[in-house]
């Protein structure tokens, strides 16, 4: 598991999470991982009981329609984690570090994720326009 | 015929042995059913305590949403004298929850207390300095209230969904 703060510790992240969050964005892309969004969450339940979620960043009132994540983290079955990414951009910026391959990963994931939600919302507009 | 005295003492020797041995069918179904009624029991006082424990859970989380909306209170009212008192008992407070009912909650809500902390402890870091409270302006004001939304949102839904569910076991076990 990942507890490392990726902003500071980015380069030192274990391939294999990045290896997992890249086959979590494939699969997504495949459209065999389903998503939904909840309060302040996005989140997926996958095959063997893997838990993914997304925890939302506050919406700011400067720029209330991004939208961007401050915590993923991956489960398995037995609820221990496998996987968790912070996303703390502010101090990114401020210590003027390059984002970790893990983060990176992460955060492709996430404009996946959040692509798909939007293109159910598409869908359920044209299903309501065809009634 | 007449019994001797020794058949005598045989014949009773007989019906001791089937009273004992019916003395002893009852105490042993005596005893299965008082051994039910413990388990029956034991399961009663596991229910309970679970229903109890819920039932603090679900407290303490409201609690936490009070002393949450307590402080957005504070900030919205400017009352800067009290803000960083509220907020320096906010973060131990989250943390006992968050440690002492981890059983409890559901992944989805233990991340989302986590980020409410890591958004409490950033207010906490933008809090002025004592003496340069009116330099903050709206805009600073409103990110701090953004910042504590999130404790809010996440306590009450939990608590929520605690007492519900402490209601819940007492129901489905009547």
């Amino acid at each position: 598991m990942s507890t490392r703060n990726n902003a500071f510790f980015g380069l030192s992240d274990d391939p294999r999470e990045v290896e997992l969050i890249q086959s979590l964005v494939e699969k997504t892309r495949q459209g065999k991982i389903s998503w939904s969004k909840q309060a302040n969450a996005l989140t997926a339940t996958i095959p063997r009981g893997f838990q993914i979620n997304f925890v939302l960043a506050p919406t700011s009132f400067i720029s209330p329609n991004l939208t961007n994540w401050q915590l993923l983290t991956v489960r398995d079955t037995s609820g221990s984690e496998l996987v968790r990414v912070t996303n703390a951009p502010m101090i990114s910026v401020l210590a003027g570090t390059a984002k970790s391959a893990l983060l990176d990963a992460a955060d492709e994931l996430f404009k996946v994720v959040n692509g798909a939600t939007g293109d159910d919302l598409d869908r359920a507009i044209n299903a309501i326009k065809k009634l | 015929m007449t019994l001797t005295f020794d058949q005598y003492v045989g014949i009773a020797g007989l019906v001791a042995g089937v009273v004992g041995v019916a003395a002893g069918i009852v105490g042993v179904v005596y005893a299965v059913k008082l051994d039910q009624k413990l388990k029956t029991a034991q399961q009663a006082e596991k229910q309970i305590e679970k229903k109890f424990m819920h039932y603090m859970a679900a407290q303490e989380f409201e609690e936490l949403t009070r002393k949450a909306a307590g402080m957005m209170g504070s900030i919205r009212g400017r009352e800067w004298t009290l803000v960083p008192g509220l907020a320096d008992a906010i973060g131990p407070s989250l943390g006992q929850v968050r440690g002492a009912r981890n059983r409890l909650l559901q992944s989805l809500e233990k991340d989302r207390l986590d980020v409410a902390a890591t958004n409490v402890q950033a207010f906490i870091d933008s809090l002025p300095l004592a003496g340069h409270e009116e330099e903050l302006t709206g805009d600073q004001i409103q990110t701090m209230l953004l910042r504590c939304r999130p404790l809010i949102d996440v306590a009450s839904e939990i608590a929520g969904r605690l007492r519900v569910e402490s209601m819940q076991q007492s129901g489905d076990k009547k």
